[in-house]
């Protein structure tokens, strides 16, 4: 029993080291961008920019990835002295440029929530490799009245912070390329299925070097070989496909007889055939299955000969 | 595939009886050319049930390749008891020998 310890603990200490490590679990970010801080005053729209400077031009990779924002306000009104909470409307992801079309729409902040409030959105962006301008626009619109002097001191004191995972940034183009790869595999496999339907169902292939085997002219009819080969040749010609009308000569007139495809091969027919092809090619050769399978049998049953099969 | 398969199994063994046979065509078409016309008359019956054949199967409307299963499946009813028993002959034959 020590034995099998021994090789249960090297199993699962086996079973650790090869254990796929989850890469997905990981963030690990290449991008980040905190703490910047911005004000803006009261009766005023402004915006905010974050150029790609700002990430020390390290945005120059093409794919498709997120971005998190986080942001958090804390608005002053009134006098410096005397502040007084006023409600305000941040619109963030407003793009210029169309350089990250990201739009996570409007936030309002009202009296009780404005204060230290914290906003945090993912949005999906694309990279873009070359020159031009890129960057991040976000509005803010403190929606204050002018008429108000409570309100002119209102200052919007924010910082954001985004981010971008590593594993969606770098994996990205691998992943479209892993997906290329597998799509190109299927192609190549439902074009070697359809090759290897097309041979199935090739009845075209020339058999005709079986007659010429032996250098014998196999059209011969009148000959002892030829009656006893005549039913394997019967056999031959129940495949063959209906080219033309059977003709029945009586007296002076022919008689034309189309074949069954003026029927079977109407397109609204079809799929009426591929059932009848399942219910009667199926039961007769299911049929035919189960007497080949008794010929077999009997064959090799000792019992129906008088040679004992067995010591063979 | 299967129709093709089929036809070149039925012309090979077609090819080998008339090799086993060439004699004896030869020798009924010198010294019996009247059987070997009646052979012709048989051979041609044979023939035209094969035409009719067809004509007759595309009104079951059957495709090809489910007679061609059909067709395989008798051609194999019909030829394994003979060759078990051509090897049970041989069996006996060369036991047969052997005690000789």
């Amino acid at each position: 029993m020590k034995k099998y310890y021994k090789f249960l603990l090297i199993f699962i200490f086996g079973l650790f080291l090869f254990i796929p490590k989850d890469t997905q679990a990981l963030t690990i970010y290449a991008e980040r961008f905190n703490d910047e801080r911005f004000s803006i005053a009261s009766n005023d729209q402004t915006y905010w920019r974050v150029f790609t400077s700002n990430f020390n031009n390290t945005w120059s990779n093409a794919g498709s990835g997120y971005i998190r924002f986080n942001f958090s306000m804390q608005k002053y009104s009134g006098s410096s002295t005397n502040q007084v909470l006023a409600p305000m409307t941040v619109t963030v992801g407003n793009t210029l440029g169309n350089d990250f079309p990201c739009d996570i729409g409007s936030t309002s902040v009202n009296n009780s929530t404005y204060n230290d409030q914290i906003y945090s959105a993912i949005c999906p962006v694309n990279f873009y490799n070359g020159s031009g301008l890129k960057q991040i626009v976000i509005n803010f619109n403190t929606n204050t009245s002018t008429n108000d002097p409570s309100y002119y001191y209102v200052v919007l004191d924010g910082r954001i912070s985004f981010e971008v995972p590593q594993f969606i940034q770098d994996n990205s183009q691998a992943i479209i390329n892993s997906q290329t790869q597998i799509l190109q595999e299927q192609q190549k496999t439902t074009e070697a299925t359809k090759d290897l339907d097309s041979t199935l169902k090739d009845d075209t292939i020339d058999t005709s070097v079986a007659n010429d085997i032996f250098g014998l002219d196999l059209d011969e009819n009148s000959t002892l070989s030829g009656v006893i080969t005549a039913p394997l040749g019967f056999l031959n010609h129940l495949s063959d496909t209906c080219s033309e009308p059977l003709t029945i000569p009586i007296f002076n007139t022919s008689f034309n007889l189309p074949c069954g495809s003026i029927f079977w091969e109407r397109n609204d027919v079809q799929a009426f055939r591929v059932i009848w092809n399942i219910l009667i090619g199926g039961s007769i050769i299911y049929m035919l299955c189960v007497k080949l399978f008794k010929v077999v049998q009997d064959s090799l049953n000792p019992n129906k000969d008088n040679f004992n099969s067995l010591e063979v | 595939m299967v129709k093709a398969l089929v036809s070149g199994i039925l012309k090979l063994v077609i090819a080998l009886i008339n090799i086993v046979l060439l004699p004896l065509n030869l020798l009924i078409q010198a010294l019996i050319p009247d059987l070997s016309t009646a052979f012709g008359y048989v051979t041609g019956f044979f023939n035209y049930l094969g035409n009719v054949s067809s004509w007759v199967m595309s009104y079951t409307g059957l495709t090809s390749e489910v007679i061609s299963i059909i067709v395989a499946i008798i051609i194999a009813t019909i030829t394994i008891p003979l060759a078990v028993h051509m090897i049970k002959l041989v069996v006996i034959w060369f036991d047969k020998l052997k005690v000789g």
